[in-house]
């Protein structure tokens, strides 16, 4: 007779011997890792004098705790190439949000990392590749089957990103804007999926009548932390 | 032996299989847990290492990912195989070391991937597809660490090792779901 039952595993240990190995390795990577971290922090920080106009919140002065995070915090604002859209970036300590939008039909929010130099972004149905430096941001950004590139200069206030969620008649709206250093605005009112122009932005209190409700946006800009 | 089992024992056997049980879950539940809290509480470093061969952190993590959740397809296989639920093919002799050493590789190539993830991105939940695979990746450390404390058992009811088993192997395959296969599908395919 065969037997058909499952096979006895021969050494009780093996199981926790994987687990301990696995462990073990997960802690070489991170300290690997942790390593890596420190000496990019170490490159940031050396370059830390061509720290972005738009910090305004400057770092607190290291007393006690070891490395922060380099406070890189900056957003970029602009046209893509074409003039099609208009984008904007947020980057803070290492996490990045963008907003693609062209004020009518496509708009695509955006979260992933800026490091190194290296921006690395996606969103439900886009993806944005690129670089920055202290004066400007520039890549490729997909959305659908649509790429543009861009090159996008630094926004200072009230120049920027700008976001408001909100529920109006138990409805979720989400409205984005950009506003570009001419003053123009761009941005889309999105109910559950229906999207809209974005009404006015009043600046600088940041508020705005949508769907007949009034809202007030948060500045996205990496500096406040809002949207992070 | 000959000798009649006891009411008392019988308890006690009860009893012991509840312990056997349920330490290995909430040790597993303690470690889904720990990560879930250390991803979400500490600022995410955003930094990657790249591998040389590979475009970008992204397609490395893709690839190890693809190849872990291979691995796990082995893993239902040998399974099968080894509960005799595939009635054409009887267990070889090997199964149960192909079953233990391809869960081991599968195991492994899911580390570097983790340690990133948590490392640099954390835990999030901006969309559902993030927050989805964010739950998973916990819960599929967790499962995994139960389901080894399992194995170092005996005397365990027939059920837990397959139910663990396919624990581990659902949140394997949706992790690659709402990773590797969204990658593939948005950004394409790409080394």
């Amino acid at each position: 007779m065969v037997e058909r039952k499952p096979p006895v595993l021969r050494s009780n240990h093996g199981p926790v011997i994987t687990l301990l190995v696995g462990l073990a390795t997960a802690i070489v990577l991170f300290v690997l890792g942790a390593n890596a971290a420190t000496e990019e922090l170490d490159s940031r920080n050396a370059s830390a004098t061509v720290a972005p106009p738009a910090t305004t919140a400057p770092a607190p002065p290291a007393t006690t705790a070891p490395a922060p995070p380099a406070k890189i915090r900056v957003a970029y604002a602009g046209r893509v190439d074409g003039g099609a859209a208009t984008i904007a970036i947020a980057i803070r300590d290492g996490a990045a949000i963008a907003y693609l939008c062209d004020g009518r039909r496509v708009e695509e929010w955006m979260l992933g990392t800026a490091a190194d130099g290296k921006l690395s972004l996606s969103g439900d149905d886009a993806v944005l590749t690129g670089s920055y430096d202290k004066d400007s941001a520039a890549g490729t950004v997909t959305a659908g089957n649509k790429n543009w590139t861009l090159d996008i200069p630094v926004a200072k206030k009230p120049t920027g990103l700008y976001r408001s969620t909100a529920d109006i008649r138990n409805a979720r709206v989400v409205t984005g804007w950009i506003v570009l250093a001419n003053g123009e605005q761009v941005g889309i009112a999105n109910t559950e999926g229906r999207l809209a122009p974005a009404p006015r932005l009043r600046l600088p209190s940041g508020s705005a009548t949508v769907n007949g409700s009034r809202v007030t946006a948060d500045a996205i800009d990496g500096s406040t932390g809002a949207g992070f | 032996m000959g000798r009649p089992v006891l009411d008392s024992d019988r308890e006690a056997s009860a009893a012991d299989r509840v312990v056997l049980l349920l330490v290995p879950l909430l040790i597993g539940s303690a470690v889904a847990v720990a990560l879930g809290v250390y991803g979400r509480l500490h600022t995410p470093t955003g930094i990657a290492v790249s591998v040389a061969g590979f475009s970008s952190p992204q397609t490395v993590k893709v690839w190890l990912a693809s190849g872990s959740a291979l691995f796990a397809l082995l893993q239902l296989a040998s399974a099968l195989v080894m509960y005799g639920k595939v009635r054409w093919i009887a267990a070889p002799r090997w199964i149960g070391a192909a079953h233990r050493w391809s869960g081991r590789v599968a195991f492994l190539l899911s580390i570097p991937v983790a340690v990133h993830c948590l490392y640099a991105l954390g835990v999030q939940s901006y969309d559902t597809r993030v927050l989805v695979h964010s739950m998973v990746g916990c819960l599929f450390f967790g499962a995994f660490t139960a389901k080894m404390l399992l194995l170092a058992r005996r005397g365990l009811p027939g059920w837990a090792l397959p139910l663990a088993g396919g624990v581990v192997f659902t949140a394997l395959v949706t992790m690659w779901l709402t990773s590797s296969l969204w990658f593939f599908t948005t950004v394409g395919v790409q080394f």
